[in-house]
């Protein structure tokens, strides 16, 4: 079947009117959660992810997309207005994003922003459809090794593009894979580290650790420096971008959506790479750069793309290879394994009707999402307005609703508590969680394969580096790391010389 | 000459792994190892837990090294490990608390258990806007999950 074909086809899936309203649905309740501030896309996937636990699975998977790039999306509204980021991503666009509010200009920014999501959501759609189906196919040709380096590489370059040290986010991954081998071992039956509960047969339940690590994690840190929130000082006066401000950021948005692709299709690299590479490169290119940091719209719109087109493009490695990218690409992978559906090679062939209506229900989820947030920005930004503690009992609530939903199992509520407390622990220390999660759903695909290679080479480690593929993705790996510590190398020289 | 402690967190968090490598390793020393061809199930979670506790030497090593050349503050420029003690235990005991009264006691007393411990500052000073929490949320939760989308659980003790 021709491109053209499997797009027709995957339209007249996503515009049955189930689905439509699944797509608008998540689309509209990942915008509506992700814009509070401190509601990251794990928080909101999980809060949400009871309302996709009774559909059909095309369905689920559409609403869940829906609620992931929502939630991606709407963190820049909260990054402009009160230059909170409410996930790690929009971190980039609090540092022009919120001047222009204070300047005035809130409106353009945030229409800005809609339309430069709204553009790198077209092209990476674009790319899905193109690349998807390739990707399948070489992935089809990867053997037991090549698939335990492609999952090295992931962990490494998740753990490489924190800001912490490498060592500790290493250690971090490794936590999260040593965790996923809880359970029974598929092998030979055992039952490894269960402390005598039972509850722990089918391993650890990544959205109690994921709800705990994060969502709990971040309220108990926040309640604890409770202080109330810088007010809204900024108000929106018009909506609509100058000219000027149009002719600055369309090449921005260009450069940002090529960034976010390229990166998106990396397995583990996550948005926040992209946002962050395609600022640097905005800043390097301006004729003049010390606007940046003072609102300049052009750090707004590259980032922005680049988040947006590295959210979608992530769909990529997830649904052909199984490999997540990123803390948030990695739950909606496990809500797509609890609805039965294994994401990999095999996914396009044997469920074409779902991947393509999935891809198709982007582009119409990012239109709705355009058509929503321009008019609705301010209800949005009214939203806002409601204080935090007002906000995480609901959290915390709806919180342990998502956790108890997946399998009805109270266990899992004292699991994310568990996690909770760890997280917290790991928040005090500088350990960032989402290697971790990472580890938990790759462990035990990494496990699997590690074992099957060595069991073809007959317990001969070097088949690692003598399989081709494998060893270009250890090779990638090393690349991968070595060019982002050094970047980050020199980030901290630049901080040093001018703080 | 007096020893500094360049980097605190990193010393901590570095023990942290491996204190968890080491106790992986010595808890996982029970399962059968098998050799690199037939692995037993005990074979890679021991090498996943020796590297944690290899990670974690190697960190807390190098923590200890840098402080050395450090001269400025204790911590890095962050200030000390903040605890926050209540909030902490507040919370998880809320989170547990709602899964001690989710299948018997329902989802009405569940909720307002999380909402009571989770508002632990404002229970005395603000009381009313913590019952109008409480009810907003025990009335969308009721609606939702159980009229709306049909969750077997109870709303109210069985």
């Amino acid at each position: 079947m021709s491109v053209v074909d499997n797009i027709a086809l995957g339209f007249s899936v996503a515009v049955t009117p189930q689905n439509f309203l699944y797509c608008l649905a998540g689309a509209f309740l990942g915008t509506l959660v992700g814009v509070f501030p401190g509601l990251g896309p794990v928080t909101t996937i999980a809060m949400l992810l009871p309302f996709t636990f009774k559909l059909p699975a095309v369905a689920s998977l559409i609403m869940l997309s829906g609620i992931y790039y929502g939630a991606h999306h709407s963190g820049s509204t909260t990054a402009v207005m009160l230059n909170m980021p409410g996930e790690p991503t929009s971190v980039v666009i609090c540092i022009d994003g919120h001047p222009m509010a204070r300047q005035g200009r809130a409106g353009p920014a945030l229409a800005i922003a809609a339309l430069a999501s709204f553009f790198a959501g077209c092209v990476a759609v674009v790319i899905i459809a193109f690349f998807s189906p390739p990707l399948a196919s070489v992935g089809l040709m990867f053997g037991p090794a090549d698939y335990a380096s492609l999952i090295v590489m992931a962990l490494v370059t998740a753990s490489a593009l924190s800001s912490e040290s490498l060592i500790t986010t290493t250690a971090m991954a490794a936590l999260g894979v040593l965790l996923g081998t809880v359970g029974t071992d598929v092998n030979s039956g055992t039952i490894r580290f269960d402390f005598g509960r039972s509850a722990l047969d089918d391993g650890v339940s990544f959205v109690a650790a994921a709800v705990g690590l994060f969502a709990f994690a971040d309220v108990i840190t926040h309640v604890g420096a409770l202080h109330e929130r810088v007010p809204l000082s900024a108000k929106i006066t018009g909506l609509l971008p100058t000219r000027a401000d149009l002719k600055a950021s369309t090449p921005a948005i260009l450069r940002g959506t090529a960034i976010g692709s390229a990166f998106g299709i990396l397995p583990g690299t996550g948005p926040l790479i992209s946002s962050f590479a395609s600022y640097v490169m905005e800043r390097q290119l301006a004729k003049d750069p010390s606007r940046f940091g003072k609102g300049a719209i052009e750090g707004v719109a590259g980032p922005e793309a680049a988040n947006n087109a590295a959210a979608l493009t992530h769909f990529i490695p997830m649904l052909t290879l199984g490999i997540p990218a990123g803390a948030a690409n990695a739950l909606l992978m496990g809500a797509l394994i609890i609805q039965g559906i294994a994401p990999g090679p095999l996914l396009i062939e044997q469920h074409a009707d779902l991947f393509w209506g999935v891809v198709a229900s982007m582009w119409i989820g990012n239109l709705m999402l355009l058509v929503l947030n321009l008019p609705l920005v301010g209800i949005w930004v009214r939203l806002l307005a409601i204080p935090y503690r007002v906000l995480y009992p609901a959290v915390l609530v709806f919180c342990c609703i998502g956790v108890y939903s997946v399998s009805n199992a109270t266990f899992d509520l004292y699991l994310a508590a568990v996690f909770a407390f760890a997280g917290f622990i790991f928040k005090q220390l500088d350990c960032s969680p989402a290697p971790l999660i990472l580890g938990l759903v790759l462990g035990p695909m990494l496990e699997e394969n590690t074992r099957r290679a060595l069991l073809l080479s007959r317990g001969d480690f070097t088949v690692f580096l003598t399989e081709p593929i494998s060893l270009a993705m250890l090779i990638l790996a090393v690349v991968l790391v070595f060019v982002f510590s050094r970047s980050a190398f020199r980030d901290r020289q630049a901080r040093l010389a001018n703080p | 000459m007096r020893l500094r402690i360049g980097d605190a967190r990193r010393l901590t968090s570095g023990l942290l792994f491996l204190t968890i490598g080491g106790f992986g390793m010595i808890y996982g020393a029970r399962y059968r190892m098998g050799s690199a061809t037939h692995m037993g199930p005990g074979y890679f979670p021991f090498a996943v837990a020796a590297l944690i506790a290899l990670l974690g030497a190697v960190s807390a090593a190098t923590s200890l090294r840098t402080e050395i050349g450090q001269v400025e503050g204790p911590e890095g420029g962050r200030g000390p490990i903040q605890w926050h003690i209540v909030p902490l235990l507040c919370i998880l005991a809320g989170v547990v608390a709602f899964g001690l009264l989710i299948e018997h006691a329902g989802l009405v007393l569940a909720i307002a258990a999380v909402v009571i411990l989770g508002c632990y500052q404002r229970l005395l000073t603000r009381p009313l806007e913590v019952l109008a929490i409480g009810l907003v949320l025990i009335a969308i939760a009721v609606a939702l999950f159980i009229h709306g989308l049909g969750m077997p659980w109870h709303a109210f003790p069985a």
